[in-house]
């Protein structure tokens, strides 16, 4: 990956350099330390991408102003703006 | 030194010569006046073993009851005998297929439903009466919080027409009922006091409300009933699929003897066997050619996003779960063991969902699956003893989380051996009564 061309994202409003092709997923745990990415509207806990492969919904962000988008099944790209998922659905 | 004194010598079997030695056994088995058919196949290892005719190995411990099943309705049957000091053992076969708990809305639901069996409307009601304080024991005896939520319950109506039928659908329970029913219809604007957090549909005319109806996690009240039943001094068996029952003596006119049951491994013997296998209690009771009146009942579901809590009474079909997904399901499939997802049948169940509420098309989809449920032939549940067996009891019901709190609480007494078709004639096998003397053998 020390190779890898990088893109820009910004996570929260910090710009981080990241490897091109790796998930979003993978650039908050392992390169943006993002400690938290949602919080669970049901129980209120912080929650973090956990199964990787796009079964537990536990790494829902926002990318690009669209809610619930799976960090896990979503590649970096150029320019990205991803924010934690922490509004509850109040009513609908 | 010769190997084989008789038979095919090794490496050369062949038809022919396996067909000479059927031969050669045939004569001599006519010599000594042909014995039964059966023994020749014993001969030569071909024998399928028959129920009742091998006699099954010693068993290796005694029960007062087992309890063949252990989803929700043979846990709270075990937690309800382990609770009067009996000794239950559970034997579970772990089916990941057949499951109906998989599919399973987690709703306590007693209203609008059983017009003309007043004893099933009757024994619901009774439940979710029970339901409180059988949560209380349980969730201290086994440390699991079931979620219970004694919220109530709604159902939709959509159209002018739809309101009427179920208006009159509820008067006639209340004629039946003798006056009282705790059941009412709510107008539109009655039924968003109740829920305002969500947006009704246009077609929304109003609904049914019911404060007896209410929601549990269905998975956790099964968990929390096997705990509690240990808790108790119950045993429970895992991996122990049932493969016969033998009577341990004589059954000649209804007597009870006991019963020897085979799993897969062990042996185990009864005073009293249970059969809440679900659809499997089809093959159970099959063995003493009884057809039970039940068929598989196929749903198909769908989750979404979790949400705040924004649902906090059940409309029937759309459930917000204890962990914040909402689950959305009504479908009764009669379609045998298929367990296919059928995505124009999920397709429908959104459409009516959005009907109903139109902001969950908002929320994102995030997982379909379908099961198979346990459908008696008229809705109902069915109690009994066997036809010839009163010493094995039947268990099967739709409704097993509903139920599961007169299962734990009364029906250990009809188990024990209260007459049942006596007190609760609308749900135990006499309703079949032609069915049941057809399939008994003479």
């Amino acid at each position: 990956m020390n190779n890898s061309p990088l893109v820009t994202v910004t996570f929260e409003g910090t710009s981080h350099e990241v490897p091109q092709g790796i998930s979003v997923a993978a650039a908050l745990l392992g390169h943006i330390h993002a400690e938290y990415t949602s919080i669970n509207p049901a129980t209120g806990e912080h929650r973090s991408p956990h199964c990787l492969m796009g079964v537990c919904f536990d790494c829902l962000v926002e990318i690009d102003g669209r809610p619930n988008q799976q960090a896990c099944l979503t590649p970096v790209r150029q320019g990205m703006v991803i924010k934690r998922q922490t509004t509850l659905v109040e009513s609908a | 030194m010769p190997l084989l004194t008789s038979g095919p010598a090794p490496g050369t079997i062949n038809p022919d010569n396996v067909h000479n030695i059927m031969k050669q056994a045939i004569y001599k088995h006519a010599a000594q006046g042909f014995a039964p058919l059966r023994s020749l196949g014993d001969r030569f290892s071909f024998s399928r073993k028959q129920p009742g005719v091998v006699s099954p190995a010693r068993p290796e411990k005694h029960f007062t009851v087992l309890i063949a099943g252990g989803g929700v309705t043979g846990m709270a049957i075990g937690y309800g005998l382990a609770r009067q000091g009996i000794d239950v053992g559970i034997l579970d076969a772990s089916s990941k297929k057949d499951r109906a708990s998989r599919s399973n809305m987690g709703l306590i639901w007693c209203q609008s439903k059983a017009l003309g069996n007043p004893d099933y409307v009757k024994w619901g009601f009774l439940s979710s009466r029970l339901f409180p304080d059988m949560t209380g024991e349980i969730e201290e005896l086994s440390g699991i919080d079931i979620a219970y939520a004694p919220s109530g319950g709604i159902i939709p109506c959509l159209g002018e027409e739809d309101f009427n039928r179920r208006a009159r659908y509820i008067d006639d329970l209340r004629v039946e009922a003798g006056g009282r029913y705790p059941g009412e219809m709510l107008s539109r604007p009655e039924l968003a006091k109740l829920l305002p957090k969500i947006t009704f549909g246009n077609q929304v005319t109003g609904g049914t409300f019911c404060d007896r109806d209410g929601f549990v996690e269905p998975l956790k009240l099964m968990f929390a009933l096997r705990q509690a039943m240990v808790r108790k001094g119950g045993t429970f068996l895992n991996n122990t699929r049932v493969t016969d029952i033998t009577p341990m003596g004589d059954t000649a006119g209804g007597k009870n003897s006991g019963y020897i049951v085979t799993t897969k491994d062990r042996t185990y013997s009864c005073d009293r066997l249970v059969l809440a296998g679900g659809l499997g209690n089809c093959q159970l009771a099959g063995r003493f050619n009884v057809r039970v009146p039940i068929t598989p009942d196929r749903g198909q579901v769908l989750l979404t996003e979790r949400v705040g809590n924004i649902l906090p009474i059940p409309i029937l079909g759309i459930t917000r779960t204890p962990g914040g997904t909402i689950m959305v399901g009504f479908m009764h499939e009669n379609v045998g063991t298929d367990t296919a997802l059928v995505p124009e049948s999920v397709a429908r169940e959104a459409l009516w969902a959005e009907s109903v509420w139109p902001g969950i098309a908002d929320l994102r989809v995030i997982r379909c699956w379908s099961s198979l449920r346990v459908m008696p032939r008229d809705g109902f549940p069915i109690y009994d003893t066997l036809p010839g067996h009163p010493g094995i009891f039947l268990v099967n019901a739709h409704s097993a989380v509903t139920l599961a709190a007169v299962h734990a609480r009364i029906l250990p007494g009809f188990i024990m051996g209260r007459d049942i078709t006596r007190e609760l004639q609308g749900i135990n096998l006499d309703r079949f009564r032609l069915n049941r003397f057809e399939q008994q053998p003479r």
